[in-house]
């Protein structure tokens, strides 16, 4: 379910081209698809529709610079929650 | 007597010889010695001249910030070649704007750029010799047709002598936009590139015993000099790719006990936002500079209270000059707003429409004379003309800004506006011709203006105001892909709004003060999200 969602977020606010070549492993960073401040919007997105704190020390590529990862975060993050 | 080096890259091999064991680079999780980087760019400058390069031949390096990008320039240095380096973020269009424009007989690259370059290439008007760092992904079919970047380093001891060179031979062209147009080509020579780089060391004080953290990118002169200088005076650089996740960062500063942190106002609107500054991580930081957009008073304000034992540097300056002033620190708390006054060997005036210095609480265009003034722009002698203007005698040139200042107290400088509607994002500039002309060029859109937007973080994004033709079933996601193929990300209008018409001054231009405050009124009734 959030794989789509935090795919159509980033489709909608970053990709200014075809999404073809975007998967969900695709690095966002390295592809500059997302930029610093690009982290920032995808931080406070997350924040907000999952209902989840990004702790400053969580701002590294392994939770935030793919889909996959983001959605793997997210999912550890809200085990967490409960 | 010992005369010190006048070439860019003799400071290199001069400090080779200083300090040959000594830890230059660290890239990549890799750490390069001087020796090391002065015997590959050796090694590099000779195999290219033996490939053919000739003196004053243009080479663009298009990669990401590496160990390779900085042994390419001064490779290419060593080659009698000049250096151009293309963004990181180049679309197809832009790279293919530069390697025409400059004329360029070769091309350094990386093989993860491959379908940038091979889609620029497959265009039979741009003939250009490839060097390619890096393997090819084995799952790919892909294989690079051109020079092998380690089969060029391997090359031993290869019989071939080296141009030679002096100083007025430009060294670098360096691309940036203008208010008209795509980007343009400064032309630097080593003379110049020398004197910016010093007066700018004399003022931050470095030593061989500074650590830089350069998370700019190198076809940003910001993030150019930290290598330029840092090899210059000895000291180690520490080259991240562009700035993008904070931990790693802040671990790097840690780590390399980093003690000078160069930034644009973007990173430290970044560093702010954390939850908690960590500021016990940053104990060995000396100073922090900043430039490349106006560095909010209140950011100041913070960092000093954060980490009051560091210097922090406020500067302004532009590529056609390099640099041209900071804020001396003892200033910073009294005087947070103003970008401080003309850096050594060089001097900045605040003129009037006459050309005579304003008095004090006056505004006026701020003019630029010393070694710092670049050559011009490649290719565009009117452009040149129209900013680099005749001083009093022939090596005399007066370098007019474009931008308004107010000179105050203590000769301190404050930064008013533009001349013209240059944007300034994330520290790099929108020329908003170059955005409009490509929205233009998209079948259906029968008008465009595009003005900068106030941002909290990137201090301006661009925004567009697009008139469509009838019928023409345009949308905002439509234009924005457009614009996207053609332009880098952060060219892209962050917003749009399309009209039936654009305002008009009397004499026929855009009224492009309406729209500014159009986009304001329109961003404030919307708020925050």
């Amino acid at each position: 379910m959030s794989v789509d969602e935090i795919r159509s977020f980033i489709v909608e606010t970053f990709l200014f081209e075809d999404d073809k070549e975007l998967s969900e492993t695709t690095p966002l960073l390295e592809k500059h698809i997302v930029d610093s401040t690009g982290v920032l919007e995808i931080v406070s997105f997350l924040e907000q529709r999952f209902g989840i704190r990004v702790e400053d020390a969580e701002l590294i590529p392994e939770n935030l610079n793919s889909i996959r990862n983001i959605a793997n975060y997210i999912a550890k993050k809200s085990a967490t929650l409960v | 007597m010992k005369f010190d080096p006048v070439l860019v890259h003799a400071w290199l091999s001069r400090t080779a010889q200083r300090f040959p064991d000594k830890t230059a680079l660290v890239c990549d999780g890799k750490r390069l010695s001087y020796t090391e980087i002065d015997q590959a760019s050796t090694r590099l400058a000779r195999s290219i001249v033996n490939k053919g390069l000739e003196k004053g031949d243009r080479v663009v390096v298009f990669m990401e910030n590496s160990a390779e990008a900085v042994i390419g320039i001064y490779g290419i240095l060593k080659a009698g070649g000049i250096f151009v380096v293309a963004e990181a973020a180049s679309t197809s269009s832009s790279l293919k704007h530069v390697l025409r424009d400059s004329g360029a007989r070769f091309v350094m690259t990386h093989i993860d750029k491959a379908k940038v370059v091979e889609s620029v290439l497959s265009d039979r008007s741009v003939d250009i010799r490839v060097v390619w760092a890096g393997k090819p992904d084995p799952a790919s079919a892909f294989s690079p047709a051109g020079l092998e970047w380690e089969v060029l380093l391997r090359e031993p001891n290869l019989e071939v002598a080296l141009p030679r060179v002096i100083d007025v031979d430009l060294a670098a062209l360096i691309y940036t936009s203008g208010s008209t147009g795509r980007p343009k080509g400064i032309m630097c020579t080593h003379h110049n590139m020398v004197s910016a780089a010093r007066s700018i060391l004399q003022y931050i004080g470095n030593d061989e015993n500074d650590v830089i953290l350069n998370v700019l990118p190198l076809a940003f002169d910001y993030g150019l000099y930290q290598v330029l200088m840092g090899f210059m005076f000895g000291g180690t650089i520490v080259l991240e790719r562009e700035m993008g996740f904070l931990e790693p960062m802040i671990r790097a500063i840690e780590k390399e006990r980093v003690t000078g942190f160069p930034v644009v106002p973007l990173i430290s609107a970044i560093l702010l936002k954390m939850k908690r500054v960590p500021v016990e991580r940053f104990s060995s930081l000396r100073y922090v500079t900043s430039t490349g957009a106006l560095w909010p008073a209140a950011h100041i304000r913070q960092f000093r209270k954060l980490l009051p034992n560091v210097t922090f540097f406020s500067m302004y300056g532009l590529t056609e000059c390099k640099r041209v002033g900071f804020l001396p620190p003892e200033f910073i708390d009294s005087y947070p707003e103003s970008v401080g006054r003309a850096m050594p060997n060089c001097e900045a005036l605040v003129i009037d429409e006459k050309g005579n210095p304003v008095r004090p609480g006056e505004t006026g265009e701020l003019v630029v004379r010393g070694s710092n003034v670049m050559q011009g722009y490649w290719n565009d002698r009117e452009t040149t003309e129209q900013f680099f203007r005749a001083g009093r005698y022939p090596a005399d040139r007066v370098l007019h800004t474009g931008d308004w200042f107010r000179l105050g107290e203590e000769g301190l400088l404050y930064f008013v506006g533009r001349r013209d509607d240059l944007i300034k994002s994330f520290g790099r500039r929108v020329g908003p011709r170059e955005v409009e002309d490509i929205i233009v060029s998209m079948p259906g859109i029968a008008e465009a203006a595009v003005v900068g937007v106030a941002d909290e973080i990137n201090g301006q994004v661009p925004g567009a105001f697009v008139v469509t033709k009838k019928g023409s079933g345009l949308d905002e996601s439509g234009i924005k892909i457009f614009c996207g193929k053609h332009l880098e990300p952060y060219k892209v209008p962050r917003y749009l709004w399309f009209v039936d018409s654009l305002p008009r001054t009397p004499n026929g231009k855009v009224d492009k003060k309406s729209l500014k405050d159009q986009a304001s009124a329109s961003l404030g009734k919307r708020g925050s999200s």
